[in-house]
């Protein structure tokens, strides 16, 4: 499944969350609250992406972000494919 | 269409629904699994007199988790219990993570169960639907709407879950469009 590249922000109100950030395409963040085992080599499942534009692709958040927002523009570079190995 | 019990442990033996620990059998009905609460809670700081405290989440930037950990404090339950006194808002989990992004075409939903329920014990505030693709312990809102303080204890069942199939694949469940379009790899 298709991952983006998170940033830990900090700890989340249970011990088993932490706030994490996506990098957005217009350069700013998004943050939101996962399970710390949701995190895996510094990025988080979000799917297949569900609209494209050129160098942005639009993905839905796994949980809504801590502003009420389910899904965001994030750049096409940010996106990561897991390929069976 | 609602999962049944066959279909909710057909589903966790296919490894399309995961829930760590696994229920034991007694935690399961006909069309729900029953979850357990977890010790770690977060309860609402008492205002100061002449102190007022005003949430605007419609504001730009609004941070609703910094806000909570302004406005609560962490509390574990303790061994003899807490009592949960009428009228009072606390943040629970529950003990069992859930892990639905396995599957892109199930869902859930949390629910109250009727036992607590008459005693005026609600588990969420008009939040109860869990999405697909989700990965977590569920967050509880847990309040009191009954007369009488509610004594909660760690590992007791306090909701339950009611999975649901979705009607065709959502769109980031369907690989179709995007296949193969340049995006990072990693093996």
């Amino acid at each position: 499944m298709p991952q983006v590249k998170v940033e830990r922000v900090r700890e989340g109100q249970h011990p088993s969350e932490v706030v994490v950030s996506v990098r957005t395409a217009d350069g700013g963040t998004e943050k939101l609250v996962v399970d710390a085992r949701s995190i895996r080599n510094g990025a988080i499942e979000v799917g297949y992406p569900v609209g494209d534009d050129g160098d942005r692709l639009l993905v839905e958040l796994p949980r809504e972000s801590v502003r009420g927002l389910w899904r965001i523009w994030v750049a096409r570079g940010s996106m990561i494919e897991e390929v069976p190995a | 269409m609602i999962l049944t019990d066959r279909e909710i442990k057909m589903a966790l033996e296919r490894g399309a629904l995961i829930i760590d620990p696994r229920p034991d059998e007694r935690a399961f009905a006909s069309t729900s699994v029953d979850l357990t609460l977890d010790p770690a809670f977060s309860d609402f700081r008492q205002s100061s007199a002449g102190v007022e405290i005003t949430i605007d989440p419609a504001l730009d930037g609004f941070d609703h988790d910094a806000a909570m950990e302004q406005v609560t404090e962490r509390h574990v339950i303790p061994t003899d219990g807490y009592a949960l006194v009428p009228r009072k808002l606390i943040l629970g989990w529950s003990v069992e993570y859930i892990d639905l992004r396995n599957d892109a075409r199930i869902a859930a939903r949390v629910e109250g169960k009727s036992s607590l329920g008459r005693l005026g014990l609600g588990v969420h505030v008009t939040a109860p639907t869990i999405h697909a693709g989700f990965d977590g312990r569920i967050r509880l809102e847990i309040i009191n709407h009954g007369l009488i303080p509610i004594r909660l204890r760690a590992g007791m069942r306090i909701c339950q879950l009611i999975f649901e199939q979705t009607l065709g694949t959502p769109d980031k469940g369907y690989s179709g469009r995007f296949s193969g379009q340049n995006v990072a790899r990693r093996g």
